[in-house]
């Protein structure tokens, strides 16, 4: 029987390129608390600086926010302001690639993974996958 | 926040590029701009064995070498062992495009 702790979490930190390090920081450190396997740790680390560069980038707000709920079922990420527009471009190195666009590299790590309104949304289950 | 660091040094009339630590928004430009100090003089190959993280923007940083080394005839060879390098080629389905070998040797002779 798991013994997580459970409730809200939330990190909001300025929109510039310094604080992805420190996004990954914080959900992979929320991660090892909850006994997530390093795998599952790596493929949150990998969506998080994604969605947060994303919004760096597109220049929605100020400010970023992850936060979720760690519940009964699983753990419950969101990290916004985003949305599942193609940032192709928008970086250093200007290559069209169109499987590098933000849903496509979430989608793949986590197929569960949703846009909704201006949140990336993403559920970790407790249970093992199939 | 400095989260990567670059080496460079020179065999045979090679630059290798040395990338130890994580690359991301912050840090990809620093990459940027050593592989575009390279990339006029020779072959080039970066050895991203080191790397414990990646994400999308420094994989753009790469994709974009490995045109322009291709476009002025001087080859991009990159070194990847498994981990988050490899996992990002893969799911992005990008590593069929790139010049990768298991080591710095493997790449040095293949230049």
């Amino acid at each position: 029987m798991r013994s997580q702790p459970e409730g809200p979490f939330k990190l909001t930190g300025p929109s510039s390129p310094d604080h992805v390090a420190t996004a990954r920081l914080f959900i992979a450190s929320l991660g090892r608390t909850l006994g997530l396997h390093d795998e599952v740790i790596d493929d949150l680390r990998l969506a998080v600086s994604e969605a947060v560069t994303a919004s760096i980038l597109t220049a929605r707000s100020n400010e970023v926010t992850i936060s979720g709920t760690i519940g009964p079922e699983g753990v419950l990420v969101q990290v916004g302001p985003v949305s599942d527009q193609k940032s192709v471009g928008a970086g250093p190195g200007h290559v069209d690639q169109p499987s590098l666009d933000l849903g496509s590299i979430v989608r793949a790590l986590f197929p569960n993974a949703a846009f909704e309104g201006d949140r990336l949304v993403i559920t970790v289950s407790w249970r093992p996958p199939a | 926040m400095t989260h990567l660091t670059i080496e460079q040094s020179e065999s045979n009339g090679m630059c290798i590029l040395t990338a130890v630590g994580e690359i991301d928004l912050a840090s990809s430009p620093d990459l940027e701009t050593r592989l575009s100090q390279c990339l006029g003089d020779g072959p080039v190959v970066v050895d991203l064995s080191s790397v414990s993280f990646i994400d999308s923007t420094g994989l753009r940083v790469l994709l974009a070498a490995h045109s322009g080394a291709s476009d002025g005839g001087n080859p991009l060879g990159l070194v990847v062992t498994d981990g988050p390098v490899t996992k990002l080629l893969s799911i992005t389905g990008v590593d069929g495009h790139l010049n990768i070998f298991r080591s710095v040797d493997a790449a040095s002779s293949d230049a």
